[in-house]
């Protein structure tokens, strides 16, 4: 079977990124550095998750660690919208309701007048 | 800029975004079931992908602060803005509940500050520079305008909603907020008008104005049974 194209290109990003994660810096981002330099107070409030803070729990070595959980985000983020979409594609327009996009100008002065055929 | 719980404790705030955000992407979820076409799926896929691997390698900016992509406005630019928007809050979903990385009250929050602002908001300047300034120019630059400007409102709003939520001072938040992002704009801009010159390259079509346009004003099937 001939794997297609955009297939690559995802398991290029789920492997990539799992690569290059544990390369992140750990320095704190625009909002946390704000959060410690102004003391805006913040309550510490736990909060539980399976990859707590993009780590993998029971893996000893740090950059595997983070690969794996990097990996499984990036993954299960792909696999979510994939599903969603193909659902949404179902539903989506029949064929004979696929249409040419509508030229610039009738679409700026009533959009309503273009598109697939409709009875009024 | 992921808020997590026990930052914005104001209930009333954080239950209005959570409304905002349910809505519009409710909305988002609606309107594309009527025009998503199966063949249109995997590109959904790869971005949130792309989305969630930039926005997970923060690389430094100045002293002591690191940012990432945010990736709304790319999406937005490629899918356009309301298959933007559903691939930006399964993404920061899935870093909420998944990864830990925003706190469940605020998940509303960020998707509206990380995601709407971007999908919705940055991509309507975007739409509007492309209409003035037609060509491969005028994609990089209105890319670069729109990212920067997601990335610093999206800030902005961050310290408004803190300020609102029980902060003695209410511009101090929002400025310091406003000068941290300003760089990491800067990043957004960078990265988003190199990934558009990438696509420009490979698939042009992908960013067809027609395409991009079509996809955000004309109601496409309405005569479905």
């Amino acid at each position: 079977m001939r794997v297609p194209r955009w297939l690559w290109l995802l398991g290029g990003v789920v492997v990539g990124g799992g690569l290059l994660a544990p390369f992140a810096s750990p320095l704190p981002d625009g909002l946390e550095s704000v959060i410690d330099r102004e003391g805006i107070q913040i309550k510490s409030v736990p909060q539980a998750a399976p990859l707590p803070d993009y780590q993998t729990p029971g893996v000893a070595s740090p950059r595997l660690c983070a690969a794996v959980a990097a990996a499984l985000g990036i993954a299960a983020a792909a696999l979510l919208t994939l599903a969603l979409s193909v659902v949404l594609g179902r539903w989506g327009p029949r064929p004979e309701n696929t249409e040419t996009p509508c030229p610039v100008s009738a679409r700026r002065s009533h959009s309503a007048s273009c598109g697939p055929d409709r009875s009024p | 800029m992921h808020i997590p719980d026990g930052l914005i404790n104001d209930p009333r705030v954080w239950l209005a975004a959570d409304v905002l955000a349910v809505s519009t992407v409710g909305y988002a979820i609606r309107r594309e079931s009527r025009r998503m076409r199966p063949e249109e799926a995997p590109l959904m896929g790869v971005m949130a992908a792309f989305v969630f691997a930039g926005q997970l390698l923060n690389v430094p900016i100045a002293a002591g602060v690191s940012g990432h992509l945010l990736g709304a406005l790319l999406t937005a630019a490629l899918l356009g803005p309301w298959r933007a928007t559903i691939v930006m809050a399964v993404v920061i979903s899935v870093q909420c509940l998944l990864h830990a990385d925003g706190g469940w009250t605020a998940l509303g929050l960020n998707i509206v500050n990380m995601g709407l602002v971007g999908t919705l908001v940055g991509s309507a300047v975007y739409r509007g520079m492309r209409r003035v300034f037609p060509g491969q120019a005028g994609v990089l630059a209105a890319g670069a305008v729109g990212a920067w400007l997601s990335v610093v409102l999206g800030a902005l709003l961050v310290g408004i909603e803190i300020a609102l939520s029980a902060h003695p001072d209410v511009v101090k938040p929002a400025r310091a907020l406003v000068i941290a992002h300003l760089p990491i704009g800067l990043l957004e801009a960078g990265l988003t008008a190199g990934a558009l010159g990438v696509v420009l390259k490979a698939r042009p079509d992908l960013l067809d104005y027609e395409t991009v346009t079509f996809k955000a004003n004309t109601p496409a099937t309405e005569a479905r049974p």
